[in-house]
């Protein structure tokens, strides 16, 4: 079975079927990411289709150059979700089933944290600290290749983590009183 | 970077390669224990958060679907897509979103300021200010619509307009407005196929709209086909992907007609 880094250098000098067979591999990480960002399935299906389709055509750009595959496509996907929000010109659409408001103290003691709550807390996080939560914590990525990622070194990344964690706990904690 | 940054950074690297825990770490560093421990446990619960996944179906035909619209692209062609699944299981999931009905109840204020109906609303692209005027106005055309199956029967008039104004915003390379066309297109297509699915079930006869509307998507096609050499090759993209959404709906529409001569 061919590393990814054949599966790369094949599809930069076009070979769609290695391409297709990165897609496999990231397809769900990049609907994930996506998902996150904007809040309803089908918009991300269509999305997570449009970054790939955009890696496509500018894969023969892309150099192994120290970035990875990984980090050159999230950038796309995050790219593409500016993008998505600038053409709506409005905030992210949610599911109708999505309701935008914070937990209550009873849920936030009675319930474990499930996609759409964290879908609604993340989106009162700063755009830096959405996609270090998402990239560390969803996707499970290192403080360098999250770094690679948003464009900066393991220690921003790890203070923007602190913050995130931070911000996040008081999103999701109960108020006071 | 502080103290607690640094010390967080090395506890959660730790635990998520199962060489410490939230306890193990928390009696390394007493000192800092009390700020650590709810991130640390923050942490672990949106890690434990399940999963979320594109729909089987999209899974299943994403990797067919893809090289077909990687193909038509090489090719500057479409070959219809090779995607069984897709169309009918999605009609059954779509639901316009939220902010699709804030948006046309803001137009349909602006329609209730204007008179409506002016030459230029109606040639509006989607990046134009009169477009939400436009828009409403379908709107109210179809919440004003009798029967499911002449509702369905207007939103496949409108996808008329929805491929029109992807030629047009394509050609003056306008690539978002000729995308937010096509979204709209495939939407409206999405939810008239629902709709003739649910009078189907109720034992309403949709055949004939079904038969019209394998016309209607021929000419759509040919109109998409025939835009293709004139339009820039930045914009190109969006009447690609519409000729893929109306084979596959042209497909899924012809099958239903032979299980249901």
């Amino acid at each position: 079975m061919p590393s990814e880094a054949e599966l790369v250098q094949r599809a930069v000098q076009r070979d769609a079927a290695a391409f297709g067979e990165l897609y496999s591999i990231y397809l769900n990480k990049v609907y994930r990411y996506i998902y996150y960002k904007v809040g309803n399935a089908t918009e991300a299906e269509d999305l997570t289709e449009q970054v790939f389709l955009q890696a496509w055509e500018a894969i023969d750009r892309y150099r192994q150059q120290g970035a990875p595959f990984a980090a050159w496509l999230f950038r796309l996907a995050h790219n593409r979700v500016i993008d998505y929000h600038r053409t709506l010109k409005s905030p992210a659409p949610l599911d109708p089933s999505l309701e935008d408001r914070r937990p209550g103290p009873e849920e936030v003691v009675a319930r474990r944290l499930d996609a759409q709550a964290l879908q609604q807390a993340i989106k009162h996080l700063s755009e830096e600290q959405q996609q270090v939560i998402l990239l560390r914590f969803v996707e499970g990525m290192s403080h360098a290749e999250v770094g690679a990622i948003i464009g900066k070194g393991e220690g921003a990344v790890r203070s923007i983590q602190y913050r995130a964690l931070l911000a996040l706990r008081e999103i999701l904690q109960p108020p006071e009183g | 970077m502080s103290d607690i940054e640094r010390v967080l950074a090395e506890c959660l690297t730790a635990i998520e390669k199962q060489q410490d825990t939230i306890e193990g770490c928390l009696a390394r560093h007493p000192d800092l224990a009390g700020e650590l421990e709810p991130l640390l446990r923050l942490a672990a619960e949106v890690r434990a958060v399940p999963a979320v996944q594109p729909s089987p179906t999209f899974q299943q035909a994403a990797v067919p679907r893809l090289l077909n619209l990687i193909r038509a692209r090489e090719a500057g062609r479409v070959v219809p897509a090779p995607t069984p699944a897709s169309l009918w299981q999605r009609l059954r999931s779509w639901r316009p979103s939220r902010s699709m009905a804030v948006r046309v109840v803001l137009a349909l204020l602006i329609v209730a300021l204007l008179s409506g109906g002016s030459v230029a609303t109606a040639q509006s692209l989607p990046d134009s200010p009169l477009y939400p005027v436009k828009r409403a106005a379908e709107q109210v055309r179809l919440n004003f619509t009798l029967t499911e199956i002449q509702r369905a029967k207007r939103l496949l008039d409108y996808t008329d307009e929805r491929v029109r104004e992807m030629i047009v915003a394509a050609r003056l390379n306008k690539p978002l407005a000729a995308e937010r066309a096509l979204r709209d297109y495939e939407g409206a297509l999405l939810l008239a196929g629902a709709k003739l699915q649910q009078e189907w079930a109720a034992g309403r006869d949709v055949r004939p709209v079904m038969k019209a509307l394998v016309l209607s998507l021929d000419r759509q096609q040919t109109a998409l086909q025939k835009a293709l050499p004139q339009t820039p090759p930045r914009s190109k993209a969006a009447l690609l992907q519409a000729l893929v959404v109306s084979h596959r709906a042209q497909e899924r529409t012809a099958e239903f007609l032979q299980n249901n001569p």
